[in-house]
């Protein structure tokens, strides 16, 4: 059996008439980075509710490394550092004094000056040294999401729970929050979610796909993105439409999708095996009518995946 | 960029006590630090202001006695005291609910009754110390500095709560009473405070300040009319009206009880704060 960080067992919620998890289940092995993944309104953030205590779950439960959430709230909350997805603090606290009260909010006090050290070091790693002793109520949205990670930070968690973490974040902050979760990979389980692809696919280990309130796809990337066959983006010139479908008759090509953009055509094509690339790149090039100005496996195949196990859960 | 320090495993070795309080000492440290130096210094000098002005107004004046100051100075205060009392309270927990900071706290290792708790316990120094002990002790030295003049001339029904007859009802004298002076204040505290304690459970009830504020207007009000409506003594008794009804028989110079009334106060106060922890715990941020 494998060392929960966090398991969720059959976890539903309905609000008024509308059912908004369904069975929920979920197990976030100990220091992964697991991204949570689902479109609008699928109950990404609803499940973080319920594991902070902010939501009662109508059925099924939450454990953080074995504490029921319900049961043994704030010995499970101890653990957890938590962002929200719209960061809130005091308007009359400045930034600093926003990290020193969560401080105070957890069990375990630390010596006055090695707080205030480590309370200048997190701001720092955000990117908000400067603005240590300003009111939180002149902050940016931006700036309220990197105090929202420090302050998550503050308490030392064995699991962060981040929910949107850069939804509000413009590149480079997006890159500092990335940067943040990297450093503190294999000694923090890491719980995230977020509607940020390639986000996901650069620092996650694993992921659930949440759709229509409960997991259609979970596990390692890896397992997420094998059995797929594989994608391959080509651009050419001139018309394609013959070689479209000789290739859709073909057994190893499982999809065939052809878009026209300007003067080029971009051909985005599921192969039902990587070897296959080769007979593609022959079929491509025996056609005369079309020129090939590029062909390479698709930087998306993650988004790829998520689209197709979202879809065809909407689907059934 | 900085690496972050964490230290993994660490917090599970700092888990202690469980439970609806946890986090209860850190939240009021908190809401303290909040209240006092900003609200109840304010407090404080505004009825130091008030007490100085009037001190300025009467003093000269040949007729004047000192007990007229005590006694406008007082009905002024308490009269403020209580809209104070409604008007600072409304916003402790329904604006941290409407903020989304509520939310944000609970969603720390604390229990929801201890949040909702230290917004009260971190009032209470507020209403003895700076909205009654303060002005309470400075009209005392007023007192105290008029006596060598001759000016201290006062009775008990003269004044509201600082002055004391030691020499038997109805006498002049010219030292106020320790005992008295306690009990009514005591008196008042309490008053204060079941006011304070019902704008909790108000805040958690209700989501609108003005709601809220409005609805906190009548509670003073209700403890004034209930005892003259006609409601049976009884009923009275069993309900903060009592703490209204003796403390303005204690102004009158009339008999009046004290610990009665404060012992009604301190189960009313924690019922309300039971029912307010209650609600809040039910409620989905």
């Amino acid at each position: 059996m494998k060392d929960l960080a966090l398991e969720v067992r059959g976890l539903h919620k309905s609000f008024g008439g509308t059912e908004v998890l369904r069975g929920l289940d979920l197990g976030v092995p100990r220091h992964s980075i697991y991204g949570f993944l689902g479109p609008n309104g699928a109950g990404k953030s609803t499940t973080m509710k319920i594991i902070m205590g902010l939501v009662r779950p109508s059925g099924g439960q939450a454990s953080v490394f074995g504490r029921d959430v319900r049961r043994d709230g704030p010995a499970a909350r101890a653990l957890i550092g938590y962002l929200p997805q719209h960061a809130r603090f005091h308007p009359y606290r400045t930034c600093r004094q926003v990290l020193e009260y969560v401080a105070a909010l957890y069990p375990g006090r630390e010596p006055r000056g090695d707080l205030r050290y480590r309370i200048d070091e997190l701001l720092g790693s955000v990117g908000l040294g400067d603005f240590a002793d300003r009111r939180t109520r002149g902050l940016s949205g931006g700036e309220a999401q990197r105090l929202g990670l420090a302050q998550a930070l503050v308490p030392r968690p064995d699991l962060l729970i981040l929910d949107e973490p850069s939804a509000a974040l413009d590149p480079q902050g997006r890159r500092d929050i990335l940067e943040i979760i990297d450093s503190l990979r294999g000694r923090v389980t890491i719980f995230y979610s977020t509607h940020i692809l390639d986000d996901v696919q650069r620092v996650s280990d694993s992921v659930a796909v949440i759709s229509r309130g409960r997991v259609v796809a979970d596990g390692p990337i890896s397992d997420l993105l094998s059995g797929r066959g594989s994608i391959w983006r080509i651009t050419t010139t001139g018309a394609g439409d013959s070689t479209r479908d000789r290739l859709a008759a073909e057994v190893w090509v499982e999809d065939v999708d052809l878009r026209a953009r300007g003067d080029n055509q971009i051909w985005s094509v599921r192969l039902s095996n990587d070897e296959a690339s080769d007979r593609l790149l022959g079929v491509l090039l025996a056609d005369d009518s079309i020129d090939i100005a590029e062909f390479h496996p698709s930087d998306h195949a993650l988004e790829d995946a998520y689209l197709a196990v979202v879809g065809h859960d909407n689907e059934g | 960029m900085a690496d972050v320090v964490v230290d993994p495993g660490a917090t599970l070795s700092r888990l202690r006590s469980q439970g609806s309080m946890r986090g209860l000492s850190g939240l009021t440290a908190a809401e303290s630090r909040r209240w006092l130096p900003w609200r109840a210094l304010t407090f404080a000098f505004g009825g130091l202001v008030l007490l100085g002005l009037m001190y300025a107004l009467w003093l000269p004046g040949p007729d004047r006695i000192v007990s007229h100051l005590v006694l406008a100075f007082f009905t002024t205060w308490i009269l403020l005291l209580v809209v104070t009392t409604v008007a600072t309270t409304q916003d402790m927990v329904a604006a941290e609910i409407n903020r989304g900071t509520a939310a944000w706290v609970v969603a720390k290792p604390v229990g929801r009754p201890a949040f909702v708790i230290s917004k009260f316990v971190a009032m209470v120094p507020v209403v003895v110390v700076a909205m009654v002990g303060i002005p309470g002790v400075a009209a005392r030295f007023v007192l105290v500095a008029a006596e060598g003049n001759g000016r201290t001339e006062f009775r008990a029904n003269d004044a509201l709560m600082l002055i004391g007859d030691p020499a038997g009802r109805g006498e002049y004298s010219t030292v106020p009473a320790m005992a008295d002076y306690l009990g009514t204040l005591s008196l008042l505290v309490m008053i204060l405070l079941v006011i304070a304690a019902a704008m909790v459970l108000l805040g958690c009830v209700l989501r609108r300040a003005t709601t809220i504020l409005a609805v906190g207007m009548l509670v003073p009000v209700a403890m004034l009319v209930l005892e003259p409506s006609g409601v049976d003594h009884q009923i009275v008794s069993l309900t903060p009206a009592w703490l209204m009804e003796s403390f303005i028989e204690g102004a009158r110079d009339n008999p009046a009880p004290v610990l009665g009334p404060v012992l009604v106060g301190v189960v009313w106060i924690a019922g309300l704060l039971g029912l307010a922890s209650w609600w809040f715990n039910r409620r989905e941020l």
